[in-house]
């Protein structure tokens, strides 16, 4: 093969590459979205098609926007209000209580920091719903069975969290801190004005992580709410799509594309290690 | 990332290491009171009040667990699960952001942008991950009709297997881009020199990649694997959203069992099957704490 057909070959497989990557992460979403604009018959209008049964296509089927009346019903809004809250306090409040564990982690010697780190790594890949009982029977003795505390506490302390930002910090040079501290910074004058600014993109990143991931809440909050009208969007969106799929085209939608705008609209690239610096082979 | 270890007894520890207890106290307190006691409680449950019965049934009730059918299908199916989506997925997020950063400067731009759209499905919740998919994966779709009509085989959610397949597609769409976000920054750490004296000394592609290039970013790749594991364990939440709590057969999972079992009340089988399930945990978290310091050091 000559050279330039070669170097042109290659080209075009990684322009291949580029769009098919780029259009994976978006692909469902546009894809949702014109769904959700069909109208309500084309869900049963299907066409045989030899022992299947098929949407048509082309069967004549306008666009409307009447599904997204499904939005401003009340019961929807409140399960969004509810989870907005949840996943608001939830991550805040686990910035809070991860950043200053992980700098303990990261930069003082500490003698049970394996047994900690453990516990960090198994808290991250257990699920909520593994020690649902026992802290309802917490819950209980607190008296918070069926408030929303109960939903936000256990949520609070994120493995992923500390591991992530101790991974930052570690990587932030001790002979910073080590200057700073000569310079008469206290130890929290550390912490804030030195630790923090380095690692604001991982805070950033995780920020988002753990909203997303407290949009999840659902499982508990059958035993710990009791059904009452704490009910998160997860478990009320759940309840309608087991109804009918189609139903909730609207709504998830409208969540997908926020998210789309969250991501289009941070400067920066998300990352969960340390450098969010990327270069590249013959940069 | 790879700071040469002695570096970290770190000098502040001597100066200002008197407060480590004040940074500590919130989590620490959090994670015993939420996680690490009702962890304990779990295990002195199963053992002295086995389902109220007390006495001689201790054992029984454990043993009634364990050997039950459906505890044993869904841990055969968590480990199946394992077995065939980690290798699918790492491999997969490991060439594709080796591929990435062998862009080159030209691509620089576009590879960014598409490392901050990678992020997106990561961020998802499960019932936007669902709705999103199951009109391609309904047995009526389009993609169905060209794949029964190409291949003679569908991949929807109906059935056992092919809907094996089928979440195996969401569970890549999901978690491949945040492992091909944190591989690619893991490539962009390796040091220039060592790839550029590797090309002189005559290496070719894949031994530079394999001798050269892969051991520098073994502890990122480790730490995808576990985010993947992570991931798995998760993917409960879209299982539980597709089929609610009798997925097919293939499909049903420890988390699945614990679910069922918390909703019917059945709370001694469930502790039981949460208990296996930590203890499971717990290994793989020892396994990599000790891995790690390994590669720290």
């Amino acid at each position: 093969m000559p050279k330039k057909v070669k170097k042109y070959t290659f080209k075009f497989f990684k322009a291949l590459a580029v769009i098919t990557f780029a259009s994976a992460a978006l692909f469902p979403v546009v894809l949702n979205v014109l769904a959700s604009l069909l109208e309500p018959s084309f869900f049963d209008n299907k066409i045989a098609v030899g022992d299947f049964k098929y949407y048509s296509l082309f069967g004549g089927t306008a666009f409307t926007p009447s599904r997204y009346a499904e939005i401003v019903n009340g019961q929807f809004l409140r399960a969004a209000l509810n989870t907005t809250f949840y996943a608001f306090s939830i991550s805040a409040l686990s910035l809070a209580v991860s950043l200053p564990a992980a700098y303990a982690l990261a930069k003082f010697k500490l003698r049970l920091e394996k047994a900690m780190l453990m516990t960090a790594v198994t808290v991250l890949m257990l699920p909520p719903v593994a020690v649902c009982v026992p802290n309802f029977i917490i819950f209980d003795k607190l008296n918070l069975i069926g408030s929303p505390f109960a939903m936000i506490l256990p949520g609070i302390f994120s493995g992923l969290a500390i591991l992530v930002f101790r991974q930052f910090m570690l990587a932030v040079p001790d002979d910073v801190l080590f200057a700073a501290a000569i310079d008469g910074a206290g130890s929290f004058g550390i912490f804030f004005k030195i630790m923090l600014p380095q690692i604001k993109g991982a805070v950033f990143s995780v920020f988002i992580l753990i909203f997303a991931r407290s949009c999840n809440l659902a499982e508990q909050s059958v035993i710990l709410l009791k059904n009452n009208e704490w009910t998160p969007v997860a478990v009320y969106l759940r309840e309608r799509f087991l109804n009918s799929p189609d139903l909730i085209l609207a709504p998830v939608s409208v969540i997908a594309l926020f998210f789309v705008l969250v991501v289009v609209t941070s400067k920066r690239i998300f990352s969960l290690s340390p450098s969010d610096e990327f270069s590249f082979r013959d940069e | 990332m790879n700071e040469p270890k002695k570096k970290r007894a770190s000098a502040v520890y001597f100066i200002r290491g008197r407060f480590w207890l004040l940074y500590l106290l919130s989590a620490a307190l959090g994670f015993a009171l939420f996680y690490v006691l009702p962890f304990l409680a779990s295990g002195y449950y199963i053992f002295f009040e086995p389902d109220g019965v007390g006495g001689v049934n201790k054992i029984n009730g454990i043993a009634a667990t364990l050997f039950n059918p459906a505890f044993m299908l869904a841990l055969k199916n968590t480990f199946f699960m394992l077995v065939l989506y980690i290798p699918a997925i790492s491999l997969f997020s490991l060439a594709a952001s080796y591929v990435i950063f062998n862009m080159g400067r030209k691509f620089a731009k576009t590879g960014r942008v598409l490392l901050s759209f990678a992020f997106l499905p990561y961020i998802m919740p499960a019932i936007v991950v669902v709705a999103l998919w199951f009109f391609v994966f309904d047995g009526s779709s389009v993609l169905n009709f060209v794949l029964r009509s190409l291949a003679g085989v569908g991949l929807d959610f109906e059935n056992g297997i092919s809907a094996l397949f089928a979440l195996m597609l969401v569970f890549l769409w999901k978690y491949a881009g945040i492992n091909i976000v944190i591989m690619a920054a893991a490539f962009a750490f390796v040091p220039k020199e060592t790839i550029e004296s590797a090309r002189m000394d005559g290496c070719g592609e894949a031994k530079l990649f394999f001798s050269v290039v892969f051991p520098q970013v073994q502890k990122q790749f480790y730490f995808t694997v576990l985010l993947s594991v992570m991931g798995i364990f998760g993917l409960s939440d879209e299982i539980y959203a597709i089929w609610g709590a009798y997925p097919p057969q293939v499909l049903y999972t420890l988390h699945n069992f614990m679910t069922n079992t918390v909703l019917k009340m059945e709370y001694h089988k469930s502790i039981t099957a949460a208990v296996v399930f930590s203890v499971f945990v717990v290994l793989c978290a020892v396994v990599y704490v000790k891995m790690e310091k390994r590669w720290n050091g």
